[in-house]
């Protein structure tokens, strides 16, 4: 029976190829940040990124050399630089995505429109939306992208060390003695953030407290009167270049206030502070530094 | 009947006039106290006593002095520019539609200082620009709308709303092209928002000068209002007077623009409360337009600093809700007839 | 005898059409003038270019001896007044107000009307029926009543050349016959003159002292209202035959 035992092991060999077929079209199935499952045959090899911040995240993961398209902005890592551009997150060019043949869109929430992530979909595209609301889903956004594009490894291994940073950061500085901040987005109109926005969270964890925490809107506009009122013990500013911004010099004008007594004008270059991407640990540091000498000022000032 | 006594009395009307133009004084004069009194820091009427006798240094003072008055004083003098701006804007269109940017000096103004917002640049370089775009406006609608034919108020009007729309598509495209964190203060900008307003010396000569002139000219005005060729029959050189008018109003605009950006509905709605609750004639009109719009955008940013506080509005939001019921309302009670 | 407006060798021609060519005209001290013509015949533009309103393609018009193109408006408004055919009124004034502009070419620069100008401007309103009307808003008012206004502000004017367009239009049958009355006495009065444009052939006939006809195809004619107002030449002035009938009322003008 040579002959049959040929034809059952042909039906075997073709059963089993389809339900290894059925099987492959599921491999990897993660929930993006927003609880929508993203399901993927194969680990993504062209990857659109549709953020600064997510050409960020993407490159951390381990996943930088599948990136095939971004967005202006996208500054960082150097290499970043170098990719095809799809235009700008909020005017993103929907052909130029789709021209790119990518098996992942990885996109923003917040910042991209709603249409074109809409659209997207719609075309079968497999879409990944990051939103980060606390602190503690950067490891995990940064993880499940890893798993994503095939690097799940390397990607909890980053995920690890920031979490750990985070901890320690909260361990070492959020119990200590409140300090008053306020931060400053921008002098024209003069901004402020409150808490909602991740980085009154960066305050909150360096045991600060943002003097604007209870205001309504994200990113409210205030009063120079409002700061006055507030008087807080250190102002930060970010501004927009890589450099201190010439308008956060102009506190010194009112002496009354406490920050400007004790010389607490800071600077954090926004890309570490106000980009949702693993940099934000460097930015923590570098505000727990900055109010930690707050504090010993403050309590120096006190002493006397 | 030539010796008859007249029953009409002109020293009569000419009171009511006077009336009228020192309740307006007395509205404006408390604007600015209630102005100077709201805020973050509270400051009381003892407070304001104070300073003006003492001089001490103390953060109050600062406050009031440094933060206050000048926007209280800009607030004021913007607003009085954009009504008499619009009252000689009518005019010069007999259009009772026309306002201070109709003829697209805002929009001239907005690429100025949207450019200059979106390289970054500090607010001396904003206003100055937002100057720049008005003039480059004045001179092209002024060119264009001469051209090689005459020119009538419906050319000029059709030239400057075809210049005032390439603006907006112009505005459209830097907005678009903007970076992020520049956005909001262009919108900010683009909705009028006194915030950065400075001691207003240059917008304080502007309208005084601008008001003087346009007074002197408050009869033949109210001519124009009759028509072109009724004026020219009684008199009035029109050529010259509708010269004069486009060049006062453009420099009011301009001067309230670079200050204050685009404070929207002032100029449109000042000029008709009041052509409804006290008449056209323009010698009493655009004195009275001067303090009631200064009052409204005083008012209005009064209430744009501290109605969410610490939040600020754009005050150009506010005059808009403050002006739209108000106009409706005199529209409504009016018995002066309709426009 | 004064001539109070003149014009010498006038071209006047408009989008094309000439409308008069070496065209004289003098009008005298207490004259009454009228213009008779069809639809688009010119009398708006000659009234136009007598006014100083537009330009004359070649000739001089001379307001008391002198050049019109040279004297200055508030001058000129001092001494001619002009009733136009429509008004533009899109802002609310008060009757009142409207009636007081008149006075402004008499008014120094900074100054405001007097109570003689507005014992003017009453009894101008008086005259023309509309005293009780003095603070209504313009808008308010009929037809009728807007063109009295006009008539009104006239009167406050008080030129001594005037040139009206079309003033009986809207006008009822009584108020055409009081008004025209008012004012060709007026002219009498002032040792003025006045000249306008008519459609209807009685009312001519009634006030006017001399015409001008602009013919549709031919140069315009002027003279005595008795040499002109005959069936031959009014029937080529409108292109339709017009019959005149001897009643016991004087003459008087039908179309046939």
């Amino acid at each position: 029976m040579p002959a049959l035992n040929h034809l059952l092991s042909a039906f075997l060999l073709a059963y089993l190829s389809i339900t290894q077929a059925i099987a492959s079209t599921v491999v990897i199935e993660v929930q993006d940040d927003r609880g929508h499952k993203v399901k993927l045959s194969q680990p993504a090899q062209r990857i659109v990124s549709l953020a600064p911040s997510t050409t960020e995240l993407l490159f951390s993961a381990g996943a930088g050399k599948q990136v095939v398209g971004v967005v202006s902005y996208s500054n960082f890592p150097e290499e970043a630089q170098r990719i095809t551009s799809v235009g700008s997150y909020n005017q993103v060019d929907l052909e130029s995505v789709l021209a790119l043949n990518p098996d992942l869109v990885v996109a923003w929430y917040s910042g991209n429109s709603p249409a074109a992530i809409e659209q997207l979909k719609r075309l079968g595209m497999p879409v990944y939306l990051t939103e980060t609301r606390y602190l503690e889903q950067l490891p995990v956004t940064v993880r499940k992208l890893g798993l994503l594009t095939g690097h799940a490894d390397s990607a909890e291994k980053i995920a690890e060390q920031l979490h750990q940073g985070l901890v320690t950061l909260k361990q070492q500085y959020s119990q200590q003695r409140p300090v008053r901040v306020f931060y400053q987005v921008w002098d024209e109109p003069l901004i402020t953030i409150n808490q909602e926005n991740l980085i009154s969270q960066v305050i909150e964890l360096c045991g600060g407290q943002n003097v604007f925490a209870d205001l309504n809107s994200i990113a409210p506009r205030i009063s120079v009167e409002a700061v006055l009122q507030a008087n807080p013990d250190v102002i930060i500013a970010s501004g927009m270049e890589e450099q201190r911004p010439e308008w956060l010099d102009a506190w010194q004008y009112w002496p009354s206030l406490n920050a400007v007594k004790q010389q607490q004008l800071h600077f954090i270059p926004p890309d570490l502070i106000q980009r949702q991407t693993p940099r934000v640990l460097q930015g923590a540091i570098l505000m727990c530094q900055q109010l930690a000498q707050t504090r010993q000022r403050l309590s120096k000032a006190s002493n006397e | 009947m030539s010796n008859q006594q007249p029953t009409f009395k002109p020293a009569l009307q000419r009171k009511q006039a006077l009336y009228v133009l020192l309740l307006l004084s007395v509205a404006a004069m408390g604007s600015v106290a209630l102005s100077l009194l709201s805020g973050s820091i509270s400051v009381t009427f003892a407070d304001l006593w104070q300073l003006l006798s003492h001089d001490q240094p103390t953060l109050t003072r600062t406050v009031v002095m440094e933060l206050r008055l000048p926007r209280t004083l800009a607030a004021l003098i913007v607003g009085a520019e954009l009504a008499v701006a619009g009252c000689l804007m009518q005019v010069l269109l007999r259009n009772p539609l026309a306002d201070p940017y109709v003829l697209g000096v805002s929009g001239g103004a907005a690429v100025g200082a949207l450019c200059s917002i979106s390289l970054g640049l500090g607010a001396f370089w904003i206003s100055g620009s937002a100057f720049v775009g008005a003039l480059v406006n004045l001179l092209l609608v002024f060119g264009l709308a001469h051209g090689q034919g005459s020119w009538s108020p419906t050319r000029l009007l059709l030239t400057g709303v075809v210049t005032a729309s390439g603006w907006g598509a112009v505005v459209s495209f830097l907005l678009s092209i903007g970076e992020d964190s520049h956005l909001r203060g262009m919108l900010f900008w683009l909705m009028g928002d006194l915030s950065r307003a400075s001691l207003a010396g240059v917008n304080l000569t502007v309208l005084l000068i601008c008001l003087a002139l346009s007074w002197a000219l408050a009869r033949p005005l109210n001519l124009m209002l009759r028509g072109e060729l009724q004026a020219k029959a009684l008199g009035v050189s029109v050529y010259p007077i509708q010269l004069t008018l486009y060049l006062l109003a453009s420099a009011l605009t301009a001067s309230a623009v670079t200050q204050a950006g685009s404070v929207g509905f002032l100029g449109l709605v000042v000029p008709h409360i009041l052509r409804l609750s006290i008449g056209t004639d323009h010698r009493v009109l655009l004195p009275a337009a001067a303090l009631a719009g200064g009052t409204l955008l005083l008012l209005a940013d009064t209430l744009a600093r501290t109605l969410i506080a610490p939040q600020q509005l754009p005050v150009g939001v506010i005059t808009a809700f403050i002006g739209v019921p108000m106009f409706l309302w005199v529209l409504q009670k009016s018995n002066r007839g309709q426009l | 005898m004064m001539n109070c407006l003149t014009a010498k060798q006038l071209k006047i021609s408009i989008s094309g059409k000439t409308i008069c060519q070496q065209f004289d005209l003098q009008l005298n001290a207490g004259e009454v003038w009228g213009i008779l013509g069809g639809n688009g015949a010119g009398k708006t533009t000659l009234l136009h270019t007598l006014a100083g309103f537009r330009a004359a393609d070649q000739g001089e018009i001379r307001l008391f001896d002198q050049a019109i193109a040279q004297l200055k408006p508030r001058t000129r408004a001092q001494q001619m007044g002009f009733l136009l055919q429509d008004d533009q009124a899109q802002f609310p004034a008060t009757v009142l107000e409207t009636v007081l502009q008149g006075r402004h070419p008499h008014l120094g620069f900074w100054q405001w009307e007097s109570p003689e100008d507005y014992l003017l401007a009453e009894q101008a309103l008086l005259k023309v029926g509309l005293a009780d009307y003095a603070h209504r808003p313009i808008e308010q008012l009929s037809g009728g009543e807007r063109q009295r206004l006009k008539i009104a502000t006239l009167l406050v004017q008080q030129p001594k050349v005037w040139l009206l367009d079309e003033p009986a239009n809207h006008l009822d049958l009584h108020h055409q016959i009081e008004l025209l009355s008012l004012l060709t006495a007026q002219i009498k009065v002032v040792q003025g003159c006045l000249l306008m444009s008519l459609h209807d052939l009685n009312l001519a006939q009634r006030f006017c002292d001399k015409l001008i006809l602009l013919y549709p195809d031919q140069p315009p004619e002027q003279g005595c209202v008795a040499d002109l107002l005959v069936e031959e030449k009014l029937s080529q002035l409108y292109q339709h035959p017009i019959r005149c009938l001897e009643t016991d009322a004087g003459r008087v003008f039908i179309a046939g």
